[in-house]
């Protein structure tokens, strides 16, 4: 190679002045769209993703329940990219399919946290997409059972503005102030102003085994409160040997809880005799949220993100599944509407779901 | 006799030429790693247009022939490269003076043998890997 490169210098030199400016041209436009393809730049670029079946997450391990249907029930994935090429940011730019948006790498969580917070997401999703399907199946068949218990909040991210860095996405606050945090309700009481002096307040988090005090700082807020830095959620954990009929998690690369809801549809589905969905073809979006209200245990569907995207990723997908209908969360709702109308007119029908209920009785009414 | 023929002609011919196995390789890698080194921008923005379109049924056929389309080429530098670097490395062996890289080029670029090959390969990874 060094001996054809030394004659191809040479051949260079004794060339003519065209020749050489279009040999020194094209090496500039090589140099360009090289820096155009590795120089990134501070957007975030969402695009349309994937339908996966949720059936393929959670497995209803049972004898008693292997022949039930699971249903053609399936959550919707989309791509975001924080930090992208110039030459990326540019094709994204021009695609009206794709949303970009601002990235601040100061106060926006990095790649790493985001995977961080979704796994955890994920992760608890999971266990509240149980939760939720086993109590609503238990009202039909006796025999299906769940227990599990909260343990407390579970931190999913730190804010880089405002959060204190003592805290780690995954701690448990178990204690604030010395006191046990018995529900979310209890822990949005109990971390609360009257427990906040000089900007601190001690909490109790459980990082893996170990238990450790935090006398965390938080930062005030325009209007006299503060803000509380870290994004959290009720933790729970279910006690399987308590559970029936068993079940199986199987790994997934997908983070995020947008697809509690319709995971919950299929857990739901599978623990029952007959097919709820009457074969129709079911995707959607949004978070299951298990709410206290009057110590009344309710399952409502929690907003998301992405929902323009999604409902992308919905109708590309029509084209192999036929798609019959498509749920969203009621705060999720009007967004999904003004991109169905766009982008999806007539392809399925836009369910609005305020509780997991809302969709046992759509299907009620299905013929 | 067309410019393909004598490529594929130049082809034979270069595999006759009596080379150490070692010079043989060290050609081979040296113009594979300076196709990848050319192409390099091409291939990046390929990459990316897969991550970016790559989630559309539609997309991802046009995209997997544009792929097609650029082994193809890089197979035509490569070996072209390969001829150029055996000609100044042997520059005492008459049959590797007479090599010409264009024919080779051309030859390459239209090579059915690999086009089929690299379309196999491209299907398996479509079946394997993309949803």
């Amino acid at each position: 190679m060094i001996a054809f490169l030394k004659d191809l210098l040479n051949r260079f030199k004794r060339a003519r002045v065209v020749s050489k400016a279009l040999v020194i041209f094209s090496m500039l436009l090589w140099l360009v769209l090289l820096l155009v393809c590795v120089i990134k730049v501070n957007y975030t670029v969402v695009t349309p993703g994937y339908a996966s079946k949720a059936s393929e997450r959670i497995i209803i391990e049972n004898d008693d329940f292997k022949d039930n249907k699971t249903g053609q029930v399936y959550t919707l994935a989309v791509y975001s990219s924080n930090k992208v090429s110039i030459f990326r940011y540019m094709l994204s730019s021009i695609n009206k399919k794709y949303d970009v948006s601002e990235y601040n790498p100061k106060t926006d969580l990095s790649d790493l946290e985001e995977q961080n917070q979704g796994k955890i997401m994920m992760d608890l999703s999971v266990t509240k997409s149980l939760i939720a399907a086993y109590t609503e199946a238990s009202k039909i068949n006796n025999d299906i059972k769940i227990t599990y218990s909260f343990q407390g909040m579970i931190v999913e991210s730190v804010s880089h503005t405002y959060g204190d860095s003592q805290l780690m996405a995954g701690d448990i606050v178990t204690h604030v102030k010395g006191v046990k945090v018995e529900s979310e309700n209890h822990f949005w009481e109990i971390f609360s102003r009257d427990n906040i002096e000089n900007n601190r307040i001690l909490v109790t988090v459980k990082r893996g085994d170990i238990n450790k005090d935090l006398n965390l700082y938080l930062h005030s807020s325009d209007n006299g409160g503060y803000y509380v830095g870290f994004r959290t959620e009720a933790y729970y954990i279910i006690d399987q040997e308590n559970t029936y009929p068993a079940y199986s998690i199987k790994p997934t690369n997908t983070i995020g809880p947008s697809g509690g809801l319709l995971q919950t549809l299929s857990i739901y589905n599978s623990l029952l005799g007959e097919d709820i969905t009457k074969g129709k073809v079911v995707v959607g979006t949004g978070t299951i949220e298990l709410v206290y209200t009057d110590d009344k245990l309710e399952f409502t569907g929690g907003a998301i993100g992405a929902i323009r995207q999604k409902i992308i990723t919905a109708y590309e997908c029509n084209r192999i599944n036929n798609i019959d209908v498509f749920f969203v969360d009621s705060y999720d709702y009007d967004d999904a509407l003004a991109a169905y109308n766009e982008f999806a007119k007539g392809s399925f029908d836009l369910v609005k779901v305020e509780k997991f209920s809302d969709i046992i009785n759509y299907f009620a009414g299905v013929e | 006799m067309s410019l393909r023929s004598q490529g594929k002609e130049n082809m034979k011919q270069y595999y006759e030429i009596k080379m150490k196995k070692l010079a043989d390789w060290l050609l081979l890698g040296e113009s594979i790693l300076l196709t990848i080194v050319i192409m390099l921008p091409v291939i990046l923005m390929y990459i990316q247009l897969f991550t970016i379109y790559g989630h559309n049924t539609i997309s991802i056929i046009i995209i997997s022939v544009i792929g097609w389309f650029l082994l193809m080429l890089l197979n035509g530098i490569s070996n072209a490269l390969q001829i150029c670097f055996a000609k100044a490395t042997y520059n005492d062996n008459k049959v590797a003076q007479q090599l010409n890289p264009r024919a080779v080029f051309l030859y390459q670029i239209t090579n059915i043998g690999f086009a089929i090959f690299t379309l196999i390969v491209i299907f398996v990874f479509l079946i394997l890997f993309v949803r």
